[in-house]
């Protein structure tokens, strides 16, 4: 009884209950039969007894048989249906190009090919016989008597154009002609002839021309470059597109539902403090920047300023000035003393005559530079 | 619209002046002239400020040679009157108002009050005592 209960635990409810009901009925028989042996003899009890043991054994196995059937029925209903799919056309011209191509072999390779083939059916020395047959084949040049026959050959062999022949001087009502006749005298399909078209509607169709055309059949014109970016995009609306893309960003952002939220927002915004309170909160740049770069400013004074006077003076003064500095960057100071330096060489002139630059005063410097000069 | 082109046209007839005479309105966020007039002072203050600073530091101090300070304060004269600090004024923020300004806050006394009483403030309270 209990392999029955497991195996109904895996079932869908409407399965369940009709086994459940299957059960009880099979169950209620089974104890009319048992209630009605009590009445009757021993020996016909036994017998009865027996006949009833056997009589729900049978019923549980076919509840068992049932339940198995059911399951086995389950798993085998996936199969597959043939049913009436479409078929996939982009695949079928993928399929018809790739053919084309592989098959777009150039003549001499379809000959070298070839004679590959014969050789080796043949047999023996393959490359050989390969290279005498190319050189047959190939060499037309050889032999006037030989060429004349290969000629004749091939004008045998070939079928004259009617319409190329006729295609430059006809006119385009004559062409319109020629091809309504072809047309008509194409074979047409099976419909066509079961249904004989009476319909007038249908007959204006029939004077239009139709003629397939391939879009990529033969080669570009070239009038149009490949490349999109020669392509300008023309007039621009930027107020337009900033505030198309504002009301987007609106649209999907939401409100802020609770002050929670607004603070995190404003954090983000950093319009707040950052908790824990970091009084350095946005400095973190100058704390990558060692603090001797922001004291010793001496070194972008070494190329270009005077080792004595009073120029030196004045911008050791500015050094010193910018060192006790905390609230410019490293390369603030280095312009403020680099457009020193400018402004110097412009008046270059006129400190020499005044004197505030003389030679002694440059020294081991100007020495340098002369030598770099030669 | 026509006609105004035509009459702004011959208020600029200086060819060389690139500034046109504009009779159009123009709509901006502050409040009056003045506060305009402030706000320009005051970009151009912050543009200039580097290169005024340093060209003073030239002009003051007695280690450099009087020539060269000279030369200087004809440079500093030189820069845009608009560049100093000293025209800038300090207006109210909301209401371009030039007197009863409390600095801290930027606006005059009476926009102070007035968000002071709808708690806008932080830290500020009516006074009792």
């Amino acid at each position: 009884m209990s392999r029955i209960y497991l195996i109904t635990w895996h079932l869908p409810n409407n399965i369940k209950n009709t086994f459940h009901n299957v059960r009880h009925r099979t169950l209620q028989k089974v104890s009319l039969c048992t209630s009605s042996s009590s009445s009757s003899d021993d020996d016909t009890k036994l017998q009865k007894k027996v006949e009833e043991k056997k009589k729900s054994k049978e019923a549980l196995d076919k509840l068992n048989k049932l339940l198995l059937t059911m399951t086995e029925d389950d798993v085998s209903s996936k199969t597959k249906l043939n049913l009436a799919q479409p078929t996939n056309k982009r695949q079928k011209k993928l399929r018809e190009k790739q053919d084309f191509k592989e098959s777009k072999a150039t003549p001499t390779e379809t000959l070298v090919n070839a004679a590959n083939n014969v050789a080796e059916s043949i047999g023996g020395d393959v490359k050989q016989t390969q290279s005498e047959l190319l050189m047959k084949l190939l060499n037309v040049a050889n032999g006037d008597a030989t060429v004349n026959t290969n000629l004749k050959d091939l004008v045998k062999g070939m079928k004259i154009d009617q319409e190329s022949a006729q295609g430059a001087g006809l006119s385009k009502a004559q062409q319109v002609r020629q091809i309504l006749q072809e047309q008509s005298k194409a074979p047409r399909r099976k419909g066509d002839m079961a249904k004989p078209r009476s319909k007038s509607a249908k007959s204006p169709k029939r004077d239009v021309v139709v003629e397939k055309i391939s879009l990529f059949g033969s080669e570009p014109l070239g009038i149009f470059s490949p490349n999109q970016n020669d392509l300008t995009e023309g007039v621009v609306n930027k107020t337009w597109n900033h505030l198309y893309d504002k009301d987007l960003k609106l649209a999907v952002t939401h409100p802020p539902s609770n002050y929670f939220q607004q603070m995190i927002l404003w954090t983000e915004q950093k319009k707040i403090w950052k908790f824990p309170i970091d009084n350095e909160q946005g400095l973190e740049e100058e704390k990558k920047v060692y603090f001797t770069d922001h004291v010793f400013l001496e070194k972008h004074l070494e190329p270009w300023c005077p080792l004595k006077g009073p120029i030196r003076h004045f911008m050791e003064l500015v050094c010193v000035g910018l060192s006790k500095n905390p609230y410019l960057t490293v390369e603030a100071k280095k312009e403020h003393v680099l457009w020193f330096r400018e402004y110097f060489k412009d008046k270059l002139e006129l400190l020499q005559e005044t004197g505030a630059i003389q030679e002694t005063d440059l020294g081991k410097l100007h020495a340098d530079q002369k030598q770099s000069e030669h | 619209m026509n006609s105004l082109k035509l009459i702004s046209n011959l208020l600029s007839h200086n060819l060389n002046t690139f500034r046109t005479v504009n009779l159009q309105q123009i709509r901006t966020k502050w409040v009056n002239r003045w506060m305009i007039r402030d706000v320009k002072r005051r970009q151009l203050a912050t543009e200039l400020a580097p290169a005024r600073l340093r060209v003073n530091s030239l002009r003051r101090n007695d280690i450099l040679p009087a020539e060269l300070r000279e030369i200087a304060d004809k440079e500093i004269a030189a820069f845009p009157l608009n560049s100093t600090p000293l025209r800038i004024n300090k207006r109210c923020v909301v209401t371009s108002r030039p007197r009863g300004v409390v600095n801290r806050w930027r606006v005059s006394r009476i926009v102070f009050r007035h968000l002071a009483d709808y708690n806008k403030l932080s830290g500020v309270q009516r006074a009792m005592w």
